[in-house]
């Protein structure tokens, strides 16, 4: 939690006193809440010039940000792979490679592959369930005790409002692929949510409901991004209750990246702070911090051996096996997945006003 | 039917009348105010429809301003394929429902056809992301181009009941904006579509609520207004073509006012109802109950079990009437009571009467009769008519009422404790009556000693006495007897006082009723036709002072068939008290007439035979003509009989017994006292009258012929002779009487000692043997 608040009141007085303090514009990051060690933004900024935060809390959002860079004046972006990608192919983003960043070569390859030419490996993980261990008997196997939650856990479960992270757990459970286009098989994952929503207490992700809401004592249990369990826990205030699971029907192998808008004016200042976070020291310091895998191969080998388990490559390893990875889905496929989710929030809606 | 029912059935009916015949009129308006009233409210929940209906309109009109004006659907256009763009388009759809209608979110769709009517965008809100474009969406926008429109909008239900607002626009191509009519070929056409949630819902509830007919109206139709009065039509406007008419029927209304019609036929049967009770109990209060009151008041009264009518406070008519009732019922009653106690109420003495006394009777004898013996004593004034006569019968009514007063006087005496049923009555003239129960007889016999020592001595008012005794008879039933039974009882046992000489009490007894019985068969007998053949003669020896038969005496002798012999001091009274007397003396009388001959020629010694006559004739004015054509038929030789009365006739003494003996004797007759001795005539009255023969009685001389009374005997004999009568002494029975009364101067004697009375056969043989033989020779001859 301090570090929650701490990092606040840092961005806070950026937000109001940088502009007076510094005559240069500052180096502005899209980020998720709390997703970057503000002890590294200090330490870069003190050769660098400050560093303005943008957070955001849907996809969906980011993605109108970053198509509309120019006019919102974005610099680098924290994006998932898919749309590192297709904005890089967009010509969205600046080329990286070893030239103009040599610290790639640190980076575990598959996550290189990942995040494609335009994009750097930032942090990695899975998705599974959160839960509180002190109102479940037995910890959850199956995606089924999240779409179908035991009585006691009815109305505290918190789902992802996101295309594909909201249906990956009826799909995983259904035994279809994580970014199928069958229409039936999406029907079915759609009817299996639309049962679900009555149980749901909230589609905002875990985190931000706890965050906004202060109701996280309502939340027994939610579809979370490995590492959130921290979070919850600090959020919640009491050690240890949140664990977290990855089901035995499959989980969804995440990475994000970090993009740098091609028409930022400040691309010096923007590959530099990539390149700051990409040392080994920053990397560690930024996993261990978010409790949250690294990429960076050479990170892991300054972390001690309890963090070095936990967040290296070995637990990547034992993944996958039943690991699904994201891959750009056709437009239709998209809009129709769109729609499922926007049905899904209407029905959760009528529901919950009736 | 009393007052009460009738009341009830008269008050019933106006007061229904009356109620129902305001209550109608209320209703009549009422009515009319509350078709006003509920057509305001259907008309203010049309409005309310409408203006959720409008608010509809209004965020599709808002929404598809936003899609035009900004440049979100041009973005979207300029890059169909960009799925960002696409999900923006999405977002900005939520957030205007989100804003604009944050209760529910409805179906919004928006559809966009190029000019070749493909389908560039179909995005929706709804719960279905499956679903497609709808047919009706396609059409809409279809047919602005065919009609040439640049804009349109519209309202259909379809067949499912959904209702569905359409607004169409077209856009050019490249400008996004509104094409000229010539470009419409070319441009874009956008359809918004909302479906208005809630407002089909709630038009079907008033639909139901009202029983109202809906029209859905299109291009400008003209309302179908045929239906006229029927109906009640309001109008709800969806567009400037479309409309919904919301027809009302009357008979809505009726059902409307169907309440109130009841709830009015309540309210005025309970007014009814409470108006009839109030009235009825106030009818009630004041007019029937004291009316009810009286009459049954009224009814006690006629049944006896009341003695007054209670007359309530107030001036009323029924107040009025119940005092005059009471004032009538007092005099009646008054009256009554007057009448009924003069009915049983001696006048004159005020003492109660025959009824009062036969009430009482009655009463007592209706009373177990085992347990309680109920006493008469009958008092009859004697010689109450001697004064009467006398003194007048002012005298005699005073004395009535003084003894009256004496007699109650005795009976209070008698009942001081007043434990006794004691009562005295006047029954007529001067016969009273004491009844009593409850008492001993002792008790009643003590009265009647009271009573009769009151008259002791005669009877005293304001110092005058008064000759007046009482004969009492008392009789008493110890439940065997019925009244009358013992009425004649106590008639008979004062019957019986009388007899025995008045101024005494008789019992009633069981001899007294047989001598009663004897003395009725007598009476009997001697009425009866045989009668005289009965009767026969015998004679008595009459001896001279040397003991030779110188004289008889007739005596009657009665053999009846059916009683046997009748001893003549049996049959002579009563035959004296039904005036048989006068009947049987000529029968004796022409008998021993009869015999003159005979007895001359038989027993030549007798000159003398002595016949009795019953007092009763010295009294009457025919006797002595009767006893001469005797005489003369029988051609007797008067101086040869004596007339024979008893010295009774003395107390009936006047002119007509002085002139009969007077007048016996001018016919040669001569007369006798008989029974001298017997009655309380003294010796020198007897002397006055004109008699030639006394007639010691037996009982006389058995009295003086005593040795020692034998100076007192020569002395009346004496006395007597020296009037110049012969003295007769009866009654001898011995020598000693004889030879004493010889030996006195007692002219002749008679008595068993000189012979028996015999029939005249007899007495032939006895002093006449010779004649005799001689008699049965002739017989033999």
């Amino acid at each position: 939690m301090f570090k929650k608040a701490k990092s606040r009141s840092i961005f806070t007085l950026l937000l109001t006193f940088s502009p007076l303090c510094w005559s240069a514009e500052p180096l502005r990051l899209l980020n998720w809440e709390d997703y970057l060690s503000p002890d590294l933004v200090e330490e870069w900024e003190e050769g660098n010039g400050p560093l303005q935060e943008i957070y955001f809390d849907s996809d969906q959002d980011r993605d109108a940000i970053i198509v509309n860079s120019e006019r919102h004046h974005v610099d680098v972006v924290v994006v998932d792979e898919i749309v590192a990608q297709r904005f890089g192919a967009d010509g969205k983003f600046l080329k990286l490679d070893e030239a103009n960043l040599p610290s790639l070569k640190d980076i575990e390859p598959f996550w290189r592959q990942r995040c494609g030419d335009y994009a750097m490996p930032y942090l990695w993980g899975t998705l599974g369930i959160a839960y509180r261990s002190d109102k479940l008997d037995s910890p959850p196997r199956s995606w089924a005790d999240l779409l179908r939650p035991a009585e006691k856990l009815r109305g505290h479960i918190a789902m992802i409002n996101d295309y594909t992270d909201m249906l990956a757990p009826a799909l995983f459970y259904l035994g279809y692929d994580l970014n199928t286009d069958n229409r039936e098989q999406l029907k079915q994952a759609f009817e299996l949510l639309k049962k679900q929503a009555s149980d749901v207490l909230t589609y905002d992700y875990a985190i931000t409901y706890a965050g906004k809401e202060e109701k996280l004592k309502n939340l027994y249990m939610a579809a979370v991004y490995g590492g959130d369990q921290y979070s919850l826990n600090e959020l919640d205030g009491e050690k240890g209750r949140w664990e977290y699971v990855v089901p035995e029907e499959g989980t969804v192998l995440w990475v994000d990246c970090l993009a740098i808008i091609k028409e930022s004016p400040k691309r010096k200042q923007s590959l530099s702070l990539l390149a700051y976070l990409n040392t080994a020291k920053a990397a560690a310091e930024n996993s261990v911090y978010n409790r949250i895998s690294t990429p960076n191969l050479a990170a892991v080998e300054l972390m001690n051996k309890t963090d070095a388990k936990e967040l290296g490559m070995r637990s990547l390893e034992t993944l996958k096996g039943k690991a699904h990875l994201y891959r750009e889905l056709s437009n239709q496929n998209v809009v129709l997945r769109l729609k499922i989710i926007n049905a899904i929030m209407n029905i959760h809606e009528s529901k919950n006003s009736n | 039917m009393n007052l009460r029912t009738r009341t009830s059935l008269l008050l019933l009916p106006v007061i229904v009348i009356s109620y129902a015949l305001s209550s109608w009129w209320i209703y009549q308006q009422e009515r009319e105010t509350l078709i006003e009233l509920e057509t305001a409210k259907l008309e203010q929940k049309l409005s309310n429809l409408h203006t959720d209906y409008m608010s509809f309109r209004n965020f599709q009109d808002a929404y598809l301003m936003s899609l035009v004006e900004g440049d979100l659907l041009a973005q979207y256009l300029s890059k169909p394929d960009d799925i960002y763009r696409l999900r923006m388009l999405q977002r900005h759809m939520d957030n205007a429902l989100k804003r604009q209608l944050s209760v529910s979110k409805p179906f919004l769709s928006i559809l966009i056809l190029n000019a070749d009517n493909q389908q560039l965008l179909y995005l929706e809100n709804s719960q279905d992301p499956f679903a497609q474009v709808s047919q009706q969406q396609v059409q809409f926008a279809q047919s602005l181009r065919a009609q040439g429109i640049a804009k349109r909008s519209s309202v259909r239900v379809n067949d499912n009941q959904e209702m569905y607002i359409y607004q169409a626009i077209t856009l050019d191509e490249s400008t996004y904006k509104q094409p000229l009519p010539s470009q419409l070929n070319e441009a874009l056409i956008v359809v918004v579509t909302i479906k208005p949630d809630g407002i089909l819902h709630s038009l079907d509830g008033l639909k139901n609520n009202y029983s109202a007919d809906i029209h859905y109206i299109t291009n400008a139709e003209q309302a179908i207004s045929e239906k006229g009065s029927l109906y009640f039509q309001f109008k709800l406007k969806l567009s400037d073509l479309d409309s919904i008419s919301f027809n009302v029927p009357s008979s809505y209304f009726d059902s409307v006012s169907k309440d109130l019609k009841a709830r009015m036929v309540l309210l005025t049967l309970f007014f009814s109802l409470l108006t009839y009770l109030l009235l009825q109990s106030l009818v009630a209060k004041f007019i029937t109950v004291p009316i009810a009151d009286l009459d049954a008041q009224l009814d006690e009264l006629i049944r006896n079990k009341r003695k007054d009518i209670l007359v309530e406070q107030g001036a009323g008519e029924v107040g009025r009437l119940a005092r005059k009732f009471q004032e009538l019922y007092v005099k009646l009653s008054n009256s009554y009571r007057q009448s009924f106690k003069q009915a049983r109420e001696d006048s004159l003495t005020g003492l109660a009467n025959r009824v009062a006394f036969n009430e009482m009777a009655a009463r007592l004898f209706e009373r177990d009769q085992d347990t309680a013996a109920v006493y008469i004593c009958y008092i009859d004034i004697d010689n109450f008519k001697y004064v009467n006569d006398k003194y007048g019968h002012e005298v005699g009514d005073r004395l009535l009422r003084a003894v009256s007063k004496r007699l109650s006087g005795i009976i209070e005496e008698h009942n001081l404790d007043g434990s006794r049923q004691v009562a005295v009555f006047r029954l007529s003239g001067d016969e009273f009556v004491i009844l009593a129960a409850d008492c001993s007889k002792q008790e009643v016999y003590d009265c009647a000693e009271s009573v009769l020592a009151v008259f002791k001595s005669g009877f005293a008012i304001d110092e005058e006495t008064y000759p007046v005794t009482v004969s009492i008879g008392l009789a008493v039933s110890n439940g065997e007897l019925s009244f009358s039974e013992l009425m004649s009882n106590v008639d008979l046992a004062m019957y019986q006082a009388k007899k025995s000489g008045k101024n005494c009490i008789s019992a009633y007894s069981e001899d007294l009723a047989q001598q009663h019985r004897r003395m009725q068969e007598i009476e009997l007998e001697l009425k009866s036709d045989s009668f005289e053949r009965e009767l026969q003669i015998y004679y008595m020896p009459i001896v001279d002072a040397q003991g030779k038969l110188c004289a008889l005496e007739a005596l009657l002798r009665w053999n009846s068939e059916t009683l046997g012999p009748v001893p003549p001091d049996e049959f002579i009274p009563l035959a004296e008290s039904i005036g048989a007397f006068e009947k049987i003396d000529l029968w004796v009388i022409s008998r021993v007439f009869k015999d003159f001959s005979v007895l001359n020629n038989t027993l030549p010694t007798v000159n003398r035979v002595s016949i009795n006559i019953s007092s009763a004739e010295l009294n009457s004015l025919t006797f002595v003509d009767k006893l001469n054509r005797l005489a003369k038929y029988y051609r007797v030789v008067n101086q040869y009989y004596v007339l024979e009365v008893t010295e009774t006739f003395a107390s009936g003494s006047n002119e007509q017994v002085l002139d009969n003996l007077k007048g016996i004797r001018k016919l040669g007759f001569r007369t006798a006292i008989d029974d001298f001795g017997t009655g309380y005539t003294s010796l020198m009255q007897m002397l006055d009258y004109p008699v030639d023969v006394i007639k010691f009685d037996r009982s006389l001389i058995k009295r003086i012929g005593q040795q020692e009374n034998a100076e007192t005997a020569r002395s009346l004999v004496n006395l007597c002779k020296l009037q110049g009568l012969f003295v007769v002494a009866e009654g001898i029975e011995t020598k000693g009487q004889s030879d004493l009364f010889n030996e006195i101067g007692c002219d002749y004697q008679q008595g068993y000692f000189h012979g028996k009375p015999a029939p005249l056969e007899s007495l032939q043989a006895q002093y006449n043997p010779q004649l005799s033989k001689e008699k049965i020779i002739d017989t033999a001859n």
